[in-house]
């Protein structure tokens, strides 16, 4: 009897064994698929995010950048929304070096409005917050306090998540442009993003 | 007797879970097909280093993809044959082989020097056969 049962278990593991035969390389092919997959998302991240350095870098080549840098970030936007399922926000800010002022520009195409909301240190106003629906961008213009350093802390929600970024800006005799960005991508069901900062002085 | 009785039956116990344990782990796991994906990171490298060779944006903004092709050659394997295409923003019609699996690879460009066009290189690959 007790021969039996110990028959009867060793039948029991033979079974389950064969059946878990075909499930033995799954996971490890699924995980590879997956990793390919969010490799190859990261490698195009990095394109657009040095394809928007790049226009940032042409506006300011232009006579008017800030409304240039606007045009170009808007017009890019558009047009990655229209190949793949980008999610971009990205703020710029253009400061003139002749009269201590930087111009602020947002541009929200993440397929959801979003509410953004602007800290500068020593400046006037102090803040702004934005609330900017898809497709659309805003502007804002600001009055430094010193020249100097002027830290920008920008407030966002993205996915049911809070997220804050502080970047830093120069005011000084030179213009200059700096871009922040918050770019993702949606392939096969998964969400890759990254962040970038962007920064070029006006030389000329 | 009763002993031996029960001795047998767990030799023939052990001998079937080995047996089986044999059967399950003597044929390898299947490698995961990963060759569409190592085709498309072969592209989309073979891309990128053109751009930071600065050769790609020119050409493409140039609307000069035979010399993209030419100039892939080099860097794409023997055994993957291509096709590039520059969309602006349309892509032109190509002559890709039918009944074969091609991957598409679009690698993005915003313009070259003070031009702002925003376009993307289109290459099509396929194994050759």
């Amino acid at each position: 009897m007790k021969g039996q049962f110990f028959l009867i278990a060793a039948i029991l593991m033979v079974i389950s064994l064969i059946m878990i035969k075909g499930l033995l390389g799954v996971y490890s092919s699924g995980e590879t698929h997956a990793n390919m997959n969010m490799n190859i998302d990261d490698k195009q991240l990095d394109n657009i995010n040095g394809e928007y350095e790049y226009a940032a870098g042409m506006a300011s080549l232009t006579s008017d950048p800030n409304q240039t840098l606007n045009q170009y970030f808007s017009n890019f936007s558009e047009y990655i929304r229209g190949e793949k399922d980008f999610r971009v926000l990205w703020v710029t800010v253009f400061v003139n070096g002749t009269n201590q002022k930087y111009y602020l520009n947002a541009g929200n195409y993440i397929q959801n409005k979003i509410s953004l909301n602007i800290s500068v240190t020593n400046s006037t106003p102090s803040g702004v917050l934005m609330e900017i629906p898809d497709m659309t961008t805003k502007s804002a213009s600001f009055d430094s306090d010193i020249n100097g350093t002027i830290n920008i802390s920008l407030r966002y929600l993205i996915g049911g998540i809070e997220k804050e970024n502080i970047f830093q800006i120069k005011i000084s005799n030179t213009s200059s442009i700096s871009s922040f960005m918050d770019i993702a991508i949606v392939s096969s069901g998964l969400k890759i993003g990254t962040n970038k900062l962007y920064n070029a002085n006006i030389v000329g | 007797m009763k002993g031996y009785l029960y001795t047998l039956e767990m030799l023939i116990a052990v001998s079937l879970i080995f047996g089986s344990i044999i059967f399950v782990f003597s044929t390898p796991v299947d490698k995961p097909d990963i060759e569409i994906n190592m085709i498309k990171q072969s592209s989309f490298d073979a891309l990128k280093y053109l751009d930071e060779k600065g050769i790609l944006r020119k050409l493409a903004t140039g609307g000069n993809s035979s010399e993209i092709d030419i100039i892939l050659e080099s860097s794409i394997p023997k055994s993957i044959f291509f096709k590039s295409v520059i969309c602006q923003p349309i892509c032109n019609i190509v002559e890709i082989p039918e009944n074969q699996t091609v991957i598409l690879t679009d690698y993005f460009i915003s313009g070259y020097r003070t031009i702002y066009m925003p376009e993307k290189v289109r290459l099509y690959a396929w194994k050759a056969k």
